[in-house]
């Protein structure tokens, strides 16, 4: 409960403050079926859903609910993170879609993405693991809003149709209707991106602590780390593609942690996706250890992922089986 | 009540051209018929303000015959970049290089515009009568 209390306690902020909140209602809109990236959030505490990062480009707002499958397993209980863009959240624009296509520093600030994630913590209670953290996507060649294709059909589907009968010199009035081209467009532009070869690659930063007895003040917060990593993705087309991580973990308690890890992924657009990742850590007693994940659309605008990862046991060094579910939710619509 | 909008035009100068343009990352595209008084369709085209937020069209149809002739266009745009979802998309003609008097204004802002990736659009018409306007030559 207090997750989900906190976690609208945020959204509130977020959109509160956004000067488009105050104009517009559906200001987010978006399609939350193509290639999510992970959650700097969770990653910032270690709960999340997959060890390996992949560099794909952000989505505006993105809510991750999880679920702890076996309770007290793990530090880690249910939680929540949310994800956005500042950029647009907060009013940013764009002369067009070639100053977008063109302006590196643009780009980067528009694929910039925020978030915030707390989980119960299984071995106090009365405790939150609270995380904050930001990513920053350097380039992604399947970067739909980079696909000139797409931008031609989007065009075409714009400009179709027989002209209107003339009205005297007067304006209709303004409608939204559903526009089976446009979607078509979109679905021909994930599959056509799915199948080429192409590379991405983010960087991250992260900031994990414990929230003693669930209050914020400054002797309330303990076990901070600061964990950064950068996540290559290369795609071999045809849906699969590679990807090559490099995280390292500090806190002022523990020594550092260096970890590399290495995933194979299909990304099938607007089917289940899955992963099969291996991870080395250079320190610590389970050098190595491995997970699967899926991910795959529920309902509109709502994805279900599940993971099956080892993790270090609470309280012990052993590995244990790590069963978890989550929900990818779109909250714009 | 609505305002019968004009565009005034001179019958002696150059072809016109209608340029559409749409800023903020919004991809916007029209289809726009061109009818004699007795509304028959006389030349239609399209225009789409593509990746830079502009496109033009160079209508063929003689000028001189074009006083009282209706422009009539529908409009369609949607957010090409996800959360830029607000801006303008406007319909500008000109003759030689010189805007042509419109009013009202024929600037559409728009907010609250569907993504286009949501496989929606927003659209209105809009309709404009050409009318000479009698310009002096210099003596």
């Amino acid at each position: 409960m207090r997750q989900i209390l906190i976690a609208g306690v945020l959204s509130f902020i977020v959109f509160s403050f956004s000067p488009l909140a105050a104009q517009d209602t559906s200001a987010y809109r978006y399609i939350l079926n193509y290639d999510v990236p992970l959650s700097p959030g969770l990653t910032a505490i270690g709960a999340s859903q997959a060890s390996v990062q992949w560099g794909s480009a952000a989505k505006p707002v993105v809510v991750h609910i999880l679920s702890d499958l076996l309770q007290g397993s793990t530090a880690f209980g249910p939680g929540i993170a949310i994800d956005f863009s500042p950029y647009t959240l907060f009013g940013g624009r764009f002369k067009s879609v070639n100053n977008y296509r063109e302006s590196t520093l643009l780009r980067m600030l528009a694929n910039t993405q925020l978030s915030f994630a707390t989980t119960s913590n299984s071995l106090d209670t009365s405790s939150l693991n609270v995380g904050i953290g930001a990513r920053l996507v350097l380039w992604d060649d399947h970067d739909l809003l980079q696909n000139k294709q797409l931008g031609q059909d989007v065009d075409k589907a714009l400009s179709s149709g027989a002209p209107p009968p003339p009205n005297g010199g007067t304006d209709g009035e303004a409608t939204v209707v559903d526009a089976p081209d446009l979607t078509a467009a979109y679905a021909n532009a994930r599959q056509r991106v799915a199948d080429t070869k192409g590379s991405s690659m983010a960087i991250g930063y992260g900031f994990g602590a414990i929230l003693k007895g669930s209050s914020l003040s400054s002797d309330s917060i303990f076990d901070e780390r600061h964990t950064v990593w950068v996540g290559g993705t290369y795609w071999f087309g045809k849906g699969l593609n590679g990807n090559l991580m490099y995280q390292g973990r500090f806190s002022d308690t523990g020594k550092p942690s260096n970890v590399i890890g290495i995933s194979l992924r299909t990304t099938v657009p607007s089917s289940v996706s899955f992963a099969a990742e291996l991870v080395y850590e250079f320190e610590g007693d389970q050098k190595l250890r491995g997970g699967v994940n899926a991910e795959f659309p529920a309902v509109q605008n709502i994805n279900v992922t599940a993971s099956l990862m080892l993790e270090p046991k609470a309280g012990s060094d052993a590995l244990r089986l790590k069963p978890q579910v989550g929900l990818l939710w779109n909250m714009s619509e | 009540m609505s305002i019968i909008r004009y565009c005034d035009i001179n019958p002696n100068g150059g072809t016109l051209t209608v340029t559409m343009t749409a800023n903020n990352g919004l991809r916007a595209g029209g289809r726009f018929g061109l009818y004699t008084m007795g509304k028959e369709l006389v030349e239609d085209w399209s225009i789409a303000t593509g990746d830079g937020g502009l496109g033009t069209y160079q209508i063929t149809t003689d000028v001189s015959k074009l006083d009282g002739y209706e422009m009539a266009w529908r409009t369609k745009v949607c957010a090409f970049l996800p959360g830029a979802n607000e801006g303008s998309i406007g319909v500008e003609i000109s003759q030689n290089g010189k805007l042509c008097k419109v009013f009202p204004s024929t600037v559409w802002d728009v907010t609250d515009v569907p993504t286009c990736e949501s496989g929606k659009l927003m659209q209105k018409t809009f309709s404009l009568i050409l009318q000479k306007v009698v310009v002096e030559e210099p003596a």
